[in-house]
């Protein structure tokens, strides 16, 4: 090639224990280009952005900096070396001023002394920030700007750095479109001056707006790279999703009984709006969405854990209030949580005390709790689910995270729960343990429950639901019949296009 | 895996005492011994005798029984540092109603304990107030309600103490039962008692154990937690009120200045008996046994002729051995 690249990454590989996160991850950058870098949640994209940021040692593959080999030993080192990142949480501390921030660890002295040179300080954080045409005022306390100038503040970071390389992960989820602008013109800026960019977006359409060349990666395995103007939005979607599903999906169908849970014009400001569905017996219903489309937060408005600022839920047709998870559980509500150790188990009870906790006043006899009962119970659910642990006074903390997900699911279980909520049941367990979820989600469809399940796991959503519901920036962009639903579809809702333009 | 076989349902429970509270028990008993020897060696009175446990347990009662609400307030993961202003409030309100009643007799004392403790709750109350519907630290929140309720003992009294009390007045901290086993003694242990039984056997204490291991797991399991930590806390500041009456029943005198610092010693009793400050562990028992190890000290430093200088800076010492040595044992 002609071209000298700033940067290339070659067949990098990066293990974890039991998951090989990237496989073969390739990645090129010229001087001022605008690279986007798009795949699914857990394609490996970030991983492969953690390597070059120096917080992950990759196990093997080669790392060039303008066409010289180098190894990135931790982020203090990429950055010297030129690479900033810039994540969706920005690493700013909120009482300390703009120029203070971008100076942080590296204050200008006065002379030799320990005492900083604020004015010094203050010109260069100024000069920064009009060599990236921003208007900020640099004694300004971080916490007083908006979002979009703390990412100016950032980005200015990583310019005083003299970087060369910037990467930015979902710069614009947190954005306004007016702001967006204003960052697609920053951008523009920076390439004036011949920095490159690795932009990572789950909106395709800022790839059109602003990138040269997009690469696409899949379950850690890089796929290709093209030139923005040569591909179709299509393109890239049938490179993020084309597989096969390679996993094991017991799936049952039952006959559809009647409506168990409906929730009309369900909305919670600066969560999701005028959310409208229901469940019947005899069937899962899947929930799915990009990350931050507001999947999570219906679920637990319909829980009770946040409060709904408009809607009805009913419960097997009579309108229910639910204004605490307390409330949902007695009505027949159940929710496993996706953060299972801050918000699924009390890590320093045992099983025996996590199983029964959502439904402990089934155990009262004359005030005390039955402790012959709740053993007896709780061996049952571990014999059951064949929960692995030396006994049933194991404390939570000491199961690996298949097994903790099966106490949950105890706990669940133990409440009888008529409709069950299960955000990302699977994140974080071995195959193994994820079929044995699938079949007792089955067997809970079998006994009249019904299920909402939501997951960023395409093709569980695909094998494990009767029915899709698919969700964008709040809105329920649509539903899809299980016949009907193909991963493209699902993208497609997901990103925020009609079906009628999929034909 | 390092953790085998811990647990089957059906284990002894004996075995089960002895693994939980053994150290604990170990300790206390070397601490008892070391006083035994020191007494022998400097030819004084022997250190353990009857009489000296009685006095222990009667010099504890006060601790002992405000200690029981803070084990309490420490499980479900808060503080509560009200309650040596608590102890000065309820001797100087129950000893007020009870010498404007005087005439009424028995009643009169009743009606001064149903005083006090209506204004524990309603101290309890507002911590848990503050707590739980404007989410204010409980550190900062009874550090408030310490410095109030101690002002507000002062105010009513116009600074002096309340004296001139009714003979009966003295039931709840120098009568002794058959001769023998003072009241305050007898309130302390139905304190523990309780505690033990609330803490161990009930859905409310399983519930305060839950919160303080995990308070957003609690709350999405569908454990009531305002509800629980405003229990606690009017719990807490209630037995401390209890605590107040026995002392000023002691000194027949309600006097505001008392208590001062009163909330450290608690808590030293309540951590030295192995419950973790930041929540969700912990045992009655085990307060019960810290609180012996602190007293048995104070005691015994006294017997065998130390001053009190010298006593607050063992009782430091004691305090992080205790601490070190439970996180050793939580490490092993």
């Amino acid at each position: 090639m002609s071209e000298e690249y700033v940067l290339e990454m070659r067949d990098i590989v990066k293990r974890f224990p039991g998951v090989v996160a990237v496989k073969n991850g390739q990645l090129t950058l010229k001087p001022g280009e605008v690279h986007c870098l798009v795949g699914e949640n857990g394609a490996g994209k970030s991983t492969l952005m953690k390597i070059l940021s120096g917080a992950q040692p990759m196990d093997s593959g080669a790392i060039l900096l303008s066409g010289k080999p180098a190894t990135i030993h931790s982020p203090h080192h990429a950055q010297q070396l030129g690479i900033s990142m810039i994540y969706q949480e920005f690493n700013l501390s909120p009482y300390l001023s703009v120029a203070e921030n971008i100076y942080l660890g590296r204050e200008p002295r006065l002379g030799k002394s320990p005492f900083i040179n604020w004015s010094k300080m203050y010109n260069d954080a100024r000069s920064i920030l009009n060599r990236i045409r921003v208007n900020l005022d640099v004694r300004k306390p971080v916490n007083e700007c908006s979002v979009a100038q703390q990412q100016m503040v950032e980005i200015a970071k990583a310019i005083s750095f003299n970087s060369r390389i910037i990467v930015m992960d979902e710069p614009s989820a947190t954005l306004t479109d007016h702001e967006l602008d204003a960052l697609f013109e920053l951008i523009a800026e920076l390439k004036r001056q011949g920095i490159g960019m690795i932009y990572i977006s789950h909106r395709l359409e800022e790839i059109f707006a602003i990138g040269d060349r997009v690469t696409v990666m899949r379950d850690g395995e890089y796929i290709d790279t093209k030139p923005v103007s040569d591909v179709t939005r299509e393109d890239i979607i049938r490179m993020m999703v084309g597989r096969a599903l390679t996993h094991e999906f017991p799936k049952e169908v039952f006959d559809l009984g009647e409506e168990r849970l409906r929730i009309e014009g369900l909305s919670r400001k600066g969560g999701f709006k005028d959310v409208s569905f229901s469940l019947h017996r005899g069937e899962i219903v899947g929930l799915t969405g990009l990350v931050g489309a507001g999947r999570t937060e219906v679920a637990r408005a319909i829980f009770g854990a946040d409060r709904i600022d408009a809607g009805q839920i009913f419960l097997d047709g009579k309108p229910i209030t639910v204004r605490s998870p307390q409330d949902a559980i007695r009505q027949g509500i159940g929710l496993l949580t996706e953060d299972r150790k801050n918000q699924g188990l009390i890590l320093g009870m045992t099983i025996r005390e996590n199983t029964t906790l959502a439904n402990l006043k089934s155990l009262v006899r004359v005030l005390f709790v039955d402790r012959g009962r709740e053993r007896r119970i709780t061996s049952d659910f571990v014999r059951e689910l064949q929960i692995k642990t030396p006994g049933i006074e194991q404390t939570a903390q000491n199961l690996s995270g298949g097994n903790q997900q099966k106490v949950v699911l105890a706990k669940w279980l133990f409440t009888e729960s008529k409709v069950l909520i299960f955000d990302e049941p699977t994140r974080g367990i071995d195959v193994g343990a994820k079929v044995e979820i699938y079949r007792l989600m089955n067997d809970l469809v079998r006994k009249g429950v019904c299920i909402l399940m939501i997951s960023s796991e395409l093709p569980e959503v695909l094998g494990m639901c009767d029915r899709i519901l698919v969700m964008h920036e709040g809105h329920l962009a649509g539903s899809l019949d299980r016949k009907d639903a193909t991963q493209e579809r699902i993208m497609k809702l997901a990103t925020g296009e009609t079906l009628a333009s999929i034909a | 895996m390092p953790h085998v076989a811990t647990a089957t349902s059906g284990r002894p429970a004996a075995s089960t005492f002895l693994r939980v509270y053994g150290f604990l028990l170990v300790a206390l008993a070397l601490e008892c011994a070391a006083f035994e020897v020191i007494a022998r060696y400097q030819g004084i009175r022997p250190f353990l005798s009857v009489d000296n446990l009685i006095l222990i347990l009667n010099q504890s009662a006060i601790y002992g029984v405000v200690s029981v609400g803070m084990t309490f307030v420490i499980i479900a993961g808060g503080i509560d540092l009200s309650v040596g202003s608590l102890i000065a409030f309820g001797g100087v309100v129950g000893a007020l109603v009870t010498r404007a009643l005087a005439d009424a007799g028995w009643w009169a004392l009743g009606a001064g304990w149903a005083a006090a403790i209506m204004a524990g709750l309603a101290a309890g109350c507002f911590s848990g107030l503050f707590i739980t519907r404007f989410q204010i630290p409980p550190f900062i929140a009874t550090l408030a309600i310490m410095s109030s309720v101690r002002g507000a003992g002062y105010l009513i009294v116009g600074g002096s103490p309340v004296s001139d009390l009714p003979a009966d007045y003295i039931f709840l901290g120098r009568y002794n039962i058959a001769g023998h086993v003072p009241v305050s003694v007898i309130v302390m242990l139905v304190a523990f008692a309780g505690g033990g039984i609330l803490l161990n056997s009930t859905p409310f204490g399983r519930h305060v154990r839950a919160i303080g291991g995990g308070a957003e797991s609690a709350r999405l399991s569908g454990v009531p937690v305002n509800r629980v930590k405003w229990i606690v806390y009017c719990m807490c500041s209630v037995l401390a009120i209890v605590g107040g009456l026995i002392l000023s029943s002691k000194m027949r005198s309600g006097d505001p200045t008392v208590g001062v610092g009163d909330e450290l010693q608690v808590i030293a009793a309540v951590v030295v008996g192995g419950t973790s400050l930041s929540g969700g562990r912990g045992t009655i028992m085990g307060t019960f046994i810290g609180l012996l190890i602190i007293a048995v000290l104070a005691t015994g430093l006294t017997w065998i002729g130390m001053e009190s200088f010298g006593q607050q800076v063992i009782l430091g010492i004691v305090i992080l051995a205790a601490v070190l040595m439970d996180r050793f044992k939580g490490a092993a």
